[in-house]
């Protein structure tokens, strides 16, 4: 929206400052993951042989080797990363639906205990998962789904933050949007998903990175409730890398590089639609 | 044009038609609408949140014996917290903490949304660098920095000790810990907090700033009186987040300085672990858990009255 | 309640991938510590194999989460796991807080076929409730190179010939002068009681109270203070690097050669001696002139879940793993002292050379277990801090007497 971008009032100086900005924050962001993927392609005994003192080779590998890449597939990790794609990618379909259609009837309806009732649903977000762990491992033992998928997926698909981010961007669309809907004699569901969710669609895509990410980054619940071979998630299968007796650095540093890549795959798909105006005349 | 404008020129002409209906008429549905729609979330909320949380807070008064007999404790736990030296030290840090590092964390985040937001070239490559950071695990951050800040090791400090600034001792310096631990938390969440943000930016009308355009009004005048206003409701949703996650700081924590150098990053989240799975004094972990959850509910109930939108927003 | 679980279970079914176990045999659920790439789960299995009508699940988990995950499990009380694995200085916690079975019944004959290192920490108050599956011991790895280049002599292999703290000081001052980024000595575990207490120990220093809950009078005793005193003198005389307390990385800093003499277990001297250009000599633990060698030792132990739906087959499989096939593919998996007496003499050939022949002479002679108390996990943790601080420049004796003070308020739970 700044005014740099219109055409007309186009400013080289104000351009390049943004570019410089944005280049200093994408080597910030990126210089770590960098050194990490650089890493990843050292043979182990170079790892740090050069770290204690700066010179070329402490950030550029002397000798390249992809061991560690082929060396995972000999591991837990491919069936891990499909566990995690697995998990995170159902939880993010069916969150979508579960948390849009609460925050709908929260930022939409009134009714009775409508504050009260919010504020519960936030708080279930705001307790330390550390201290419900207990708790919850033993309702879920009971509920007899210890070990396996759904363990890792049911009690994940609603979620308070989710559900509060959903609300504050339909607790802006225009009320009256619905008005003609209503008139029609359309139902409240189709008014939800035919007026409510397309006029929603970066919302839609940001809450889907949402649970995607806080999914594929379980820890500590796959590890307390879903711990056998077959369905060790990606976080669990690197964590296994660091001993007692000393890392693993390059399995570590292989398998860390290749789920940052596949986590930041759905976020790089859906940014294509974050674009509005002049280039995204083309998409409707 | 977008569907968004598409749709809000759409409702603009029906709004007249309806506006006087819509007031007499608050959106009230049956009761089976309004369960169709909450119930999904609500019951499993219900099930796999709130009973769990419900039974916590029960535990925080009560205390386990060695067998796992529980009795009724009162406010025992609470009290055992209040008069010990270092529950108050790890409220100083956790405040410290979160004053510094949530304005700064939506600063940068928002910095980032506006310059990835306005079209222009190489936009994909700088938006998925900056959310690229937040695709690592806590822990796998902590570890990484770790490795980086190392003393010895380090690269960083092998960088630093080429300068005058020489070696530092970051995790390892009572003074720097705290610091150290805002910087790794901030270069992981900033461009998470982005995202919000830019999907916020997206929301806002575009003629309201040709309008303001038309006036001649400056882009720092637009920027405040256009999208400040405009982003309040993504604002609180990015606040009320940002601010739970790091009010319940402790990961790096745990993994790195265990609480020091000092108690200097001993926060509170980081004592009601150790107390579960080291101590292992569950009703002394539960009722702090308990002060947290009660101290994040009571900062989102402000921001939100900060945050309340205005008539008409 | 009722639709709700419904529900829940309509979504679970919905998502659900059913691992349903076979009923005829009982197959028993055990946790454990992962390691060479989940080498566990087969050793278990070959294991259970042995055992009529037993196979077993093995869950396996990093060392990072590995006691707060079992911790959830085992605060749930209930009949999961049946076995799970033990860090031996734990045995008395999980005893105390009714999570282990007894196991004198299993094997009668458990104090003569394991080294009595390894089965003292399976011990409380006279009775067997985990049962050892590899030990451990701390060597000294000697970098002969900087040695030559500081123009000293090695220290040798000979426990006869073990040096003192005195001498590694002297050494270790000439080493660190060789370079910004040469350190004399360094522990693999600097923050760690398990290494750390060898100092007080060699002094005489008693670590806590006959009733295992008093620590004050024990940990900040002179003989303990005094010995902590020479291990802050380590790190404040530039001998050793303060701060390492990423493992990894204190094992990586000797293996590229940086570190004159390092105090690491068993495994690191393999690792070491697979390095290529790093010569080395296994020297044993220094000690303090006038006091006595101590070495630390600590072992893996596997215990019984007393809820367990199968104790008998538990039983079983227990007894399985106290055979001498077992401890010797487990040796295989992971190269740590063994815990059977037999197993040294029938491994014989993969157990020659110096640094077993040390290793082997330390677990007979210096080695001290840590004590067997229910607070360990505790008193572990607060020493852990108080000796990051002193190798921050933390004052020795205030900073041990708050530790004791602390120490008194977390073990009292304990007292009996």
């Amino acid at each position: 929206m700044s005014d740099t971008l219109r055409p007309g009032t186009y400013s080289p100086v104000k351009h390049a400052g943004r570019y410089a900005l944005m280049c200093a924050l994408a080597f910030l962001a990126l210089a770590p993951l960098l050194w990490m993927f650089l890493s990843s392609l050292r043979p182990t005994q170079e790892m740090f042989s050069y770290a204690g003192s700066f010179s070329w080779h402490t950030i550029w590998p002397e000798t390249f080797t992809f061991s560690n890449y082929t060396g995972l597939l000999e591991t837990g990790f491919p069936r891990a990363i499909g566990n995690s794609l697995f998990v995170a990618g159902v939880t993010m379909v069916i969150g979508v639906l579960v948390n849009a259609a609460a925050a709908f009837a929260f930022a939409t309806f009134e009714f009775r205990f409508r504050g009260p009732l919010f504020l519960l649903v936030l708080m279930t977000a705001m307790m330390p998962f550390e201290a419900i762990v207990l708790p919850l491992y033993m309702l879920v033992n009971g509920l007899g789904m210890i070990d396996t998928y759904s363990v890792l997926i049911v009690p994940e698909l609603a979620n308070g933050f989710v559900i509060l981010m959903f609300r504050q961007f339909f607790a802006a669309i225009p009320r009256e949007l619905y008005e003609a809907g209503r008139i029609d004699g359309a139902s409240w569901l189709r008014i939800f998903f035919f007026i409510a969710l397309p006029v929603s669609w970066p919302v839609i895509l940001t809450g889907s990175i949402m649970i995607f990410i806080t999914q594929f980054e379980a820890f500590f619940w796959p590890l307390v409730a879903a711990p056998s071979a077959e369905l060790t998630v990606a976080q669990v299968e690197i964590a296994k890398n660091i001993s007692l007796e000393g890392a693993n650095w390059g399995l570590l540093f292989s398998s860390m590089s290749i789920v940052c890549v596949i986590a930041a795959l759905p976020f790089l798909v859906f940014q294509r639609f974050y674009i509005r105006n002049v280039a995204s005349s083309g998409i409707k | 044009m977008t569907d968004t404008s598409a749709a809000s020129s759409a409702a603009k002409s029906v709004a007249k038609a309806s506006k006087k209906r819509a007031m007499l008429d608050p959106q009230r549905p049956s009761w089976a609408t309004l369960l169709m729609f909450l119930l999904p979330a609500i019951s499993l909320l219900i099930v796999f949140r709130l009973a769990p949380i419900a039974i916590s807070i029960g535990g925080s008064f009560s205390s386990q014996s060695l067998l796992g007999e529980t009795t009724f404790h009162g406010l025992g736990n609470y009290n055992t917290l209040f008069t010990d030296e270092g529950f108050w030290n790890s409220v100083r840090v956790t405040l410290l903490f979160n004053i510094i590092i949530n304005p700064l964390q939506i600063f940068v985040a928002f910095i980032m949304a506006l310059l990835v937001f306005a079209p222009g070239r190489f936009l994909t490559f700088f938006r998925v660098s900056f959310f690229l950071p937040m695709t690592m695990s806590t822990a796998l951050v902590a570890v990484m920095w770790n490795l980086l800040f190392d003393p010895n090791l380090g690269l960083v400090n092998s960088i630093l000790a080429q300068t005058p600034l020489g070696r530092q001792g970051f995790f390892f310096d009572e003074d720097q810990a705290l610091g150290a631990m805002i910087w790794i938390s901030t270069w992981k969440g900033a461009g998470y907090y982005m995202i919000f943000l830019l999907a916020g930016l997206f929301r806002i009308s575009e003629e309201l700033y040709e309008a303001a355009h038309v006036d001649g009004a400056s882009p720092w005048q637009q920027l405040r009186l256009i999208t400040l206003p405009q982003m309040k409701r993504t604002f609180l949703f990015v606040f009320v987040a940002d601010t739970t996650v790091n009010l319940l700081f402790f990961a790096p924590v745990y993994i790195i300085t265990r609480g020091g150098p000092n108690g200097s990053t001993d926060t509170l989240m980081y004592r009601a672990y150790e107390s579960s799975f080291t101590f292992v004094d569950w009703g002394r972990a539960l009722s702090l858990s308990c002060i947290l959850l009660a101290l994040v509910v009571i900062v989102a109930a402000a921001q939100m009255l900060f945050f309340k939108p205005g008539e008409g927003e | 309640m009722k639709h709700l679980r419904e529900f829940t279970f309509a979504l679970a079914a919905s998502t659900l991938i059913a691992g349903a176990a076979t009923a005829e045999d009982a197959e028993l659920s055990a946790i454990g510590l992962s390691f060479s790439d989940g080498a566990l789960v087969s050793l278990l299995s070959d294991a259970a194999a042995n055992v009529d009508g037993v196979s077993v699940e093995t869950e396996l988990l990093p060392f990072g989460q590995l006691f707060s995950a079992i911790e959830v499990r085992l605060q749930a009380r209930n009949e999961n796991p049946d076995l799970y694995y033990v860090d031996g200085p734990l045995t008395a916690s999980y005893t105390a807080r009714g999570h282990l079975a007894p196991l004198d019944d299993i094997l009668p004959n458990a104090s003569e076929i394991y080294t009595s290192a390894a089965l003292q920490q399976g011990t409380v108050d006279g009775k067997l409730m985990s049962v050892p599956l590899e030990s451990s011991t701390v060597v000294m790895l000697v970098n002969n190179a900087l040695f030559e280049q500081a123009g000293i002599d090695a220290p040798s292999n000979n426990p006869e010939e073990r040096w003192t703290w005195e001498q590694v000081a002297d050494a270790g001052k000439k080493i660190s002068a060789l370079g910004e980024d040469t350190w004399g000595f360094n522990f693999h575990f600097g923050d760690s009681p398990y290494m750390a207490l060898i100092m007080p120990q060699s002094k005489g220093a008693t670590l806590i109270g006959e009733d295992g809950v008093t620590a004050s009078g024990y940990v900040n005793s002179p003989e303990f203070i005094e010995a902590i005193n020479v291990y802050s003198a380590l790190y404040s005389d530039g001998i050793a690097p303060a701060g390492m307390y990423d493992y990894s990385l204190a094992l990586e800093l000797f293996l590229t050669g940086k570190v004159g003499m390092f105090a690491g277990v068993v495994s690191d001297a393999v690792t070491a001696g697979k390095r290529d250009g790093l010569d080395l000599t296994v020297a044993p633990l220094p000690y303090f002139a006038g006091g006595t060698p101590v070495t630390p030792t600590g072992s893996w132990h596997i215990g019984v879940n007393p809820r367990s739906k199968n104790p008998e087959k538990a039983a079983q499989l227990v007894q399985a793993l106290a055979q001498p096939d077992f401890v010797s593919a487990y040796f295989g998996a992971r190269a740590n002292p063994p815990v059977l007496k037999s197993a040294w003499e029938s491994l014989g050939d993969q157990l020659d050379g110096e640094l077993w022949t040390l290793a082997r002479y330390e677990i007979n002679n210096t080695a001290v277990a840590r004590p067997s108390i229910g607070g360990w996990l505790e008193y572990d943790s607060i020493l852990r801090s108080a000796l990051r601080e002193i190798q921050g420049g933390a004052d020795v004796t205030e900073r041990l007497n708050a530790a004791a003070a602390e120490m008194d308020r977390e073990l009292l739970k304990y007292k009996k």
